[in-house]
């Protein structure tokens, strides 16, 4: 795809605005993987979070019109995502129905078999420790650690007040490294 | 008295520390802190920790998305059209408002309406949803067809509807919702 090569994301947010689909193509591309992988992590399940992702288009397609760019662009796409899944949490009750298929890692990132089975350890450690979160304390850790917003931003977001918000991530970082710590992967 | 006051300082951190690590904290806080980790092993200990968890999580493999799978999300989005389909009428158009038989209406939210009209109207909305929501569960488990329809009855005619497109509208206004919240707080 070689349209709009050369525009900025706010030319690119206004073409789509107008309903230029490449413009829509070049403005997702970029924010496919992260966003991809907070949907991963957020149900657990990849055929899942590819349904998400679809649903995620869909939301931003339509609602991009009112985008009015007083927030980053990346926290208002990810703002489309966290309700994307907590709605299909709350329909689907994925953590109650769903019993943790594999995710399959992006082979890019392992580099050695030796690397490989500590990596994917690690991964298994860190999505069963992800998937037993409240669902409030993994949706604040995973906007964090997969938006690069601010936790201001994802108070506005989620709709808690900011020391809710940071004790979310506080009890969310804890968990995790008492799952790390219990298989000795941290001392 | 110094102890008590540092122990304070100590519990407030466990929450600032988030802040410290992202950056968000004015600078003269920032520097109150970085001067209390200088004589705080307790808060640096703290601190490094929860960075190597970070650090970890962040070289964790995730899932990849296929190229072809991207490309029908795409395609599928940049042509999705919500489906109605009237029983006894013409097209009915998803934007405007219905009603349930139960006599349940929902509204539909103008972007631009100001502040408090959006407030009053959120909270209209998110009653009648979830007083929506509950006829549509029980809809569904009727079981009208392999994929569950939901009827509506209005003054215009009676309309069926898949039980899937009617979630997703209310997902929609839920977000619409949110968002509008998001735009307008600032
Ligand atoms: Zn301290």
């Amino acid at each position: 795809m070689i349209d709009h090569p050369e525009k900025s994301e706010q030319e690119l947010i206004e073409l789509c605005q107008k309903k230029d689909g490449h413009a829509f193509d070049r403005l997702m591309r970029h924010y496919r993987i992260p966003l991809f992988h907070f949907l991963v992590r957020s149900c657990g399940d990849k055929e899942l979070a590819e349904d998400l992702f679809q649903d995620t288009l869909i939301k931003v397609w339509r609602f991009l019109p009112g985008y009015k760019g007083r927030s980053a662009f990346s926290s208002w796409l990810f703002s489309v995502a966290h309700n994307v899944v907590r709605d299909a949490l709350r329909r689907q009750k994925v953590r109650a129905n769903i019993s943790f298929r594999e995710t399959v890692p992006d082979q890019a990132m392992a580099h050695t078999p030796a690397d490989e089975v500590v990596a994917d350890e690690t991964r298994q450690l860190v999505e069963q420790a992800l998937q037993a979160l409240p669902e409030k304390q993994r949706q604040v850790f995973l906007l964090r650690q997969h938006s690069g917003m601010a936790f201001k931003e994802i108070a506005k977001v989620t709709g808690e007040p900011l020391n809710t918000v940071l004790s979310h991530m506080r009890y969310a970082v804890a968990k995790l490294k008492k799952c790390l710590r219990d298989d000795d992967l941290i001392i | 008295m110094a102890k008590s006051m540092k122990k304070n300082l100590c519990a407030d951190f466990e929450q600032a520390m988030w802040l410290l690590l992202s950056e968000e904290l004015p600078g003269a806080e920032m520097q109150d802190w970085r001067d209390h980790l200088h004589v705080c092993p307790h808060c640096q200990k703290s601190l490094n920790e929860a960075r190597q968890i970070l650090t970890i999580y962040d070289k964790v493999p995730n899932a990849a998305l296929d190229e072809a799978r991207y490309q029908d999300a795409l395609h599928i989005a940049v042509q999705a059209e919500p489906k109605w389909r009237a029983l006894r009428e013409p097209m009915l158009y998803w934007a405007t408002p219905l009603a349930l038989a139960a006599g349940l209406a929902l509204f539909w939210l103008w972007p631009r309406a100001n502040t408090e009209s959006l407030e009053w109207q959120a909270t209209a909305v998110e009653n009648r949803l979830l007083l929506m929501q509950d006829d549509i569960y029980e809809a569904e488990s009727l079981e009208l067809s392999d994929a569950p329809l939901a009827i509506f009855e209005t003054n215009d005619g009676v309309w069926e509807m898949e039980l899937r497109s009617v979630e997703r509208e209310i997902d929609n206004l839920q977000l619409e919702l949110a968002l509008s919240s998001v735009n307008d707080r600032e």
